[in-house]
C-alpha cells in the first residue's frame, strides 16, 4: 500500500511543509507497528534529495531516491537499537559525523528507529543536538510509545501521530487471500500492516504457536493443573525466540480479551451456552489481562520465559 | 536559510521577553544592577520554561556595556557575538554528552585563563543532571571559588539529580511552569507579529496540550500553522493536540456513568481510530472529571474559565455523585501510569473502561442526593433489616433460655477473679450505651461495617475482622471480640479507634465512642443490663462494684464536704486547704 493512502493526512501536511520550505528540523513520528512512520521518513528523505521531482514527489528512480530506499545514502543516517537499546555511542558517532558538512549537499537526515529504547543517557545526549541543529538538518525520530519518550525531547519536536489502519479494513483484505475469518481477525490485532499479517500467517509457526496458545488457554479457563505441565512440555519448546515468547502474550490476551467482549455483548443472551464453561465475570477477565500485561512486562525485563509463564499458570490456579 | 522553528525563531532575547517567570528575572536584574553577581547559578524548572534562555541573557547582561535598566542592549558586538554563539568567552557545554571526568577536567584547565574578548567568562553548562558522579565531584572545588571574572550557570530539568554539596555552591533559582494564560498571551503576540488569523480558543487548546512548557506551546504552535489553510481554528488545534471534543468525552463517560460496557468500548475504539492519542485521552478524561467535580460545587467558576459547556455535561454533573467521580479519577490515573511503561496502550484503556463501567454503584452511600436509582437500594436495605430483626429476637429467645439455667452473678464473678490483671470488663461503658442503645445506629453501622474495614490497615482489619458490634447508641457503640487477647489490645490501641471514628464520620456522618469486649460476657452483661433496668439500679451497683466507682467514691468524700461548706456558708467564706 502506498504511504499516501495509509496517511493522507500527514502526507499532506508534510507535502506543504515542504512545498513551502517550512520543515521543521525534528519531527516525532509515533503510531503503533505498520502504520508507516519509516516509509514516511524515507518518502520526506526522498523529496529533499530527488534530482528530479514530479509535482511534489520525488521520482523513485534516480540515484539519490534508489540510494534512499535501500538505506544507502551517505547523508541519510540510520540508527537502530543495538540489542535491546539505543545506546549512547551510537549517538555521539552520529552527532561527530553531523558536526561536519553533508557528503553530497548540505541537506543532511537523520532517522531514528525505536526512540523509547534509547538508554537514559543516550535520549539526554541527544536533547541539545536536536534543540538548535546547525545548517540544514531534519531528524525524524519514530516511536510506538510517545509515554516513554524524555519529555523534553517531545518538547523540541514536531509530533506527528499516525493512525492505525482499520482493523476491519485489513481483515477483509486477509479474507480475500482465503484466510478463515476467525484467523484473519486475529492477526489484525497483531499487526496494523497488511503485508506482515501476511508475512506472519505464511510463516509455519505461526499456526502451531495458536494451537498451543487455544491449548494452553483452554486449561487455563478451566484451572487444569495440566496447564502447569503445559508450559515446560510444550511452551517451552515452541517459543523460542524472544519475539515469538512476546507473542505468545499478545495472543493470550487477544483471546481474554474477545471473551471479555462476549460477555459485555451478549450478557444476557448467551448465558445458557457459557455455562459449559467456568463462567467469569467482565471484572475477572479485566484482572486476568492485567495480570498477562504485567507477565508481558516482566519478559520484557529479561525475567525467564518459562518462570514467566509459569508464575502466570499458578496464578491463574489459584485466583478465585 | 533552513526554516527555523518558532521557538528558535522567538527565542527570548531580554530578561522581560522570558515569559511567567518574574520572580527569577527581576533577582536577576537586579542583581546585574547593583553589581552583587554570584559566580555560581543553578536554573532549575520543567522543560520550556526559560532556563537556558535565561542563561543566555544572563551572560549576555554580564558582558554588556551598554545595559538598560539591567537589560542587554543587544545591539553591541559583544551581545551580538554571544546570540550567534560566536564569543568565545561564553561557553555552553551539553553536559549529557561530555558527561565525564574528563571534560571537567578540562573546564577546570581553561577556567585559569583570563576573557579574551568580554569582561566575564561564562560557562553555560545545559543538562547538568546527567554529569556522573566523578565529574560531579570533580567540578566542586572549581565551583566554590572559581577565579576571577568566572562565572558558571547550570541548567537542568532535573534538580533532585544533583548533588547537594554542588547546589549548596551556587544560587538556586526554580522556574515555574508558564500560566495557561500567559501562553496564550504570547501565542497571541507571535501570531499577531506574523499577521497570521486564528480563533482565540484554538490558542487556549494549545496552551492546555502544552503543560506549562512555552517550547512545547510553540512547537504546537507551529505545526498547526503548517497544518491550517489561512486561520488557524479550534479544529486545527484540536486534531494538532489529539486532544479530545467535549463531545467524545460526554459520550464515552455517559456511556460509563449508565454503566454499559459496550457502548463504552465502541466509543474508545471510534476514538482511538481517529488518532487519538491514549496517554493525551487519559490526561482529557481526567481534567473532564475534574470540571463535574468543579461544576457541582462551583458552577459560576468553570463558566468563566471555560467559556462553554455541553447540555450533556451539566446533565451528567447533575447527575453524578461525587464518590463516583473520586474512584473514577482514581482508575484514570492508574491507567495512566501503567500506559507509561507499556506498549499496549489500548489494551490498557479497554481494562480501564470496563472497570469504569462495571464500578458498583454500592460504594456511593451514604450522600444526600436521592435518585430513582437508590430506590432499589432502599428496598433492600428495608429486606436486610427484617432480616436483622428476625435474628434480634432469636438471640433474645436464646439469652433468655441460656439465664434460666445458669445464674449471672457468678459468671461475673469468676470472671472478674480471673481476669484481674489481664482484662477489666468496662461495665459501666457499656451499660451506659446500651442505655441509649438503638436499633437504628445498629444497623446502619452494620450496613457500612465491610466498608469500614476495607478503609483500614491490612493489621487494623485483622484485629476487627473477629470482632462484632453488638450495640451502638448516638454515642457510643459496643464491639464483642471473639478473643480477649485482642479485645484488650483493640482497647489499648488508640490508633485503630481513631481510625475506626474517622472512618465512620467520612461514611455515616457519626462518631461513636467504643467500648471492647469479649464477646464471652456479652451474654452476661446484656441479662444483668435488662434486669437492672426492670428492678432497682442499686441492686445492679451492689452486687458488682466496678474499681473505678470504687475510685470515685473515694475521691469524693472531701468534695462532698466542701459543697456541703458553701451551701452552709456561702461561695465567700469558704477556703479550702489541703493538709
Amino acid at each position: 500500500m502506498e504511504i499516501v493512502e495509509k496517511q493522507p493526512r500527514i502526507f499532506r501536511q508534510l507535502q506543504k511543509s515542504i512545498e513551502h520550505g517550512h520543515l521543521a528540523h525534528a519531527y516525532l513520528f509515533e503510531g503503533a507497528r505498520g502504520t508507516g512512520k519509516k516509509e514516511m521518513a524515507l518518502w520526506v528523505a526522498k523529496a529533499l534529495f530527488c534530482q528530479n521531482h514530479q509535482g511534489g514527489n520525488p521520482c523513485g528512480t534516480c540515484n539519490n531516491c534508489v540510494r534512499i530506499q535501500a538505506e544507502e545514502h551517505p547523508d541519510v543516517v540510520h540508527i537502530q537499537p543495538d540489542g535491546q537499546k539505543i545506546k549512547v555511542d551510537q549517538i555521539r558517532e552520529i552527532k561527530d559525523s553531523f558536526s561536519k558538512s553533508g557528503m553530497e549537499t548540505n541537506q543532511k537526515v537523520m532517522i531514528v528507529e525505536d526512540i523509547d529504547k534509547m538508554t537514559v543517557n543516550a535520549a539526554n545526549s541527544l536533547l541539545k543536538f536536536i534543540e538548535e541543529p546547525d545548517g540544514q538538518i531534519v531528524v525524524f525520530l519514530l516511536t510506538e510509545n510517545r509515554a516513554q519518550v524524555l519529555p523534553t525531547i517531545q518538547s523540541r519536536c514536531q509530533i506527528l501521530t499516525f493512525q492505525t489502519a482499520s482493523k476491519i479494513g485489513i481483515q477483509k483484505q486477509l479474507e480475500t487471500q482465503g484466510i478463515t475469518p476467525k484467523v484473519a481477525a486475529t492477526l489484525s490485532h497483531l499487526t496494523n500492516s497488511y503485508q506482515q499479517a501476511v508475512d506472519i500467517y505464511e510463516n509455519e509457526w505461526f499456526n502451531e504457536a495458536r494451537e498451543a496458545v487455544n491449548q494452553w488457554f483452554g486449561y487455563l479457563i478451566k484451572k487444569d493443573k495440566l496447564a502447569f505441565i503445559f508450559v515446560q512440555k510444550t511452551l517451552v519448546k515452541a517459543f523460542k525466540e524472544k519475539e515469538q515468547q512476546q507473542l505468545l502474550f499478545d495472543l493470550l490476551l487477544l483471546k481474554y480479551r474477545d471473551m471479555l467482549i462476549a460477555e459485555v455483548q451478549v450478557e444476557n443472551v448467551l448465558k445458557a451456552k457459557e455455562a459449559e464453561n467456568p463462567h467469569y465475570t467482565g471484572l475477572q477477565i479485566v484482572e486476568i489481562m492485567e495480570e498477562i500485561l504485567l507477565s508481558r512486562q516482566k519478559l520484557t525485563s529479561n525475567v525467564n520465559f518459562q518462570n514467566v509463564c509459569e508464575q502466570f499458570s499458578w496464578r491463574m490456579l489459584a485466583s478465585a | 536559510m533552513a526554516y527555523q522553528a518558532l521557538y528558535r525563531v522567538w527565542r527570548s532575547q531580554r530578561f522581560d521577553d522570558v515569559v511567567g517567570q518574574k520572580a527569577v528575572t527581576q533577582t536577576l536584574k537586579n542583581a546585574i544592577i547593583q553589581n552583587k553577581i554570584s559566580h555560581a547559578y543553578l536554573f532549575t524548572g520543567p522543560r520550556g520554561t526559560g532556563k537556558t534562555s535565561a542563561a543566555k541573557i544572563f551572560s549576555k547582561a554580564v558582558n554588556c556595556h551598554h545595559l538598560v535598566d539591567g537589560e542587554p542592549c543587544n545591539e553591541c558586538e559583544t551581545c551580538r557575538a554571544i546570540t550567534a554563539g560566536s564569543c568565545n568567552d561564553v561557553i555552553e557545554i551539553d553536559a549529557a554528552s561530555n558527561n565525564g571526568v574528563e571534560e571537567i577536567r578540562d573546564i577546570r584547565e581553561k577556567v585559569k585563563y583570563a576573557p579574551t574578548q568580554a569582561d566575564y567568562k561564562v560557562y553555560i553548562i545545559d543538562e547538568v543532571h546527567m554529569l556522573s558522579t566523578g565529574a560531579f565531584n570533580a567540578l566542586l572545588k572549581t565551583l566554590e571559588e572559581p577565579p576571577k571574572n568566572v562565572i558558571f550557570i547550570l541548567a537542568t530539568t532535573e534538580p533532585h539529580k544533583i548533588p547537594l554539596t554542588i547546589i549548596s555552591r551556587t544560587q538556586r533559582f526554580d522556574f515555574k511552569r508558564i500560566s495557561t494564560q500567559d501562553i496564550v498571551d504570547h501565542l497571541a503576540f507571535i501570531l499577531n507579529k506574523l499577521t497570521l488569523s486564528y480563533e482565540d480558543q484554538a490558542l487556549y487548546v494549545i496552551a492546555r496540550a502544552a503543560e506549562g512548557g512555552m517550547r512545547d506551546a510553540l512547537s504546537i504552535l507551529d505545526q498547526g500553522l503548517s497544518f491550517c489553510e489561512e486561520t488557524l481554528t479550534v479544529a486545527d488545534a484540536m486534531q494538532v493536540t489529539g486532544s479530545l471534543t467535549y463531545e467524545m468525552m460526554d459520550h464515552y463517560l455517559s456511556a460509563c456513568v449508565a454503566q454499559e460496557t459496550e457502548q463504552g468500548l465502541e466509543t474508545l475504539e471510534t476514538i482511538l481510530n481517529e488518532g487519538r492519542e491514549g496517554n493525551r485521552f487519559l490526561e482529557d478524561l481526567l481534567l473532564y472529571c475534574r470540571d463535574l467535580l468543579m461544576y457541582q460545587q462551583a458552577p459560576n467558576l468553570l463558566l468563566n474559565k471555560s467559556g462553554q459547556l455541553t447540555e450533556t455535561f451539566k446533565k451528567l454533573a447533575e447527575q453524578i455523585n461525587p464518590t463516583m467521580v473520586y474512584q473514577y479519577i482514581k482508575i484514570l490515573s492508574d491507567a495512566q501510569k501503567e500506559i507509561r511503561m507499556s506498549t499496549h496502550p489500548t489494551i490498557y484503556l479497554e481494562v480501564a473502561t470496563v472497570k469504569l463501567t462495571t464500578l458498583s454503584v454500592g460504594n456511593s452511600e451514604g450522600t444526600s442526593r436521592v435518585h430513582p436509582a437508590d430506590l432499589q437500594e432502599v428496598k433492600q436495605l428495608q429486606q436486610k433489616i427484617v432480616q436483622i430483626e428476625k435474628e434480634l429476637t432469636q438471640l433474645k429467645a436464646r439469652q433468655e433460655t441460656v439465664g434460666t439455667t445458669e445464674d449471672s452473678v457468678p459468671v461475673t464473678k469468676t470472671v472478674a477473679g480471673k481476669k484481674k490483671n489481664s482484662f477489666r470488663l468496662p461495665k459501666e461503658r457499656v451499660y451506659q450505651v446500651l442505655t441509649e442503645a438503638t436499633r437504628e445506629h445498629l444497623i446502619k453501622v452494620k450496613e457500612v461495617w465491610s466498608d469500614l474495614l476495607n478503609m483500614l490497615t491490612v493489621t487494623q482489619r485483622a484485629m476487627l475482622k473477629a470482632s462484632e458490634i453488638v450495640a451502638a447508641s448516638s454515642t457510643g457503640m459496643v464491639l464483642s471480640f471473639d478473643y480477649e487477647i485482642l479485645c484488650t489490645r483493640a482497647t489499648e490501641d488508640e490508633e485503630l479507634q481513631v481510625a475506626v471514628r474517622n472512618g465512620l464520620v467520612t461514611l455515616i456522618q457519626y462518631e461513636p465512642q467504643f467500648v471492647c469486649i469479649p464477646s464471652e460476657y456479652w451474654g452476661g452483661l446484656r441479662k444483668e443490663f435488662l434486669q437492672q433496668n426492670q428492678g432497682e439500679h442499686s441492686i445492679a451497683h451492689t452486687t458488682v462494684p466496678s474499681q473505678e466507682e470504687e475510685q470515685k467514691e473515694q475521691e469524693t468524700p472531701t468534695e462532698q464536704v466542701v459543697d456541703e461548706a458553701v451551701q452552709l456558708f456561702g461561695q465567700d467564706f469558704v477556703e479550702v486547704r489541703d493538709d
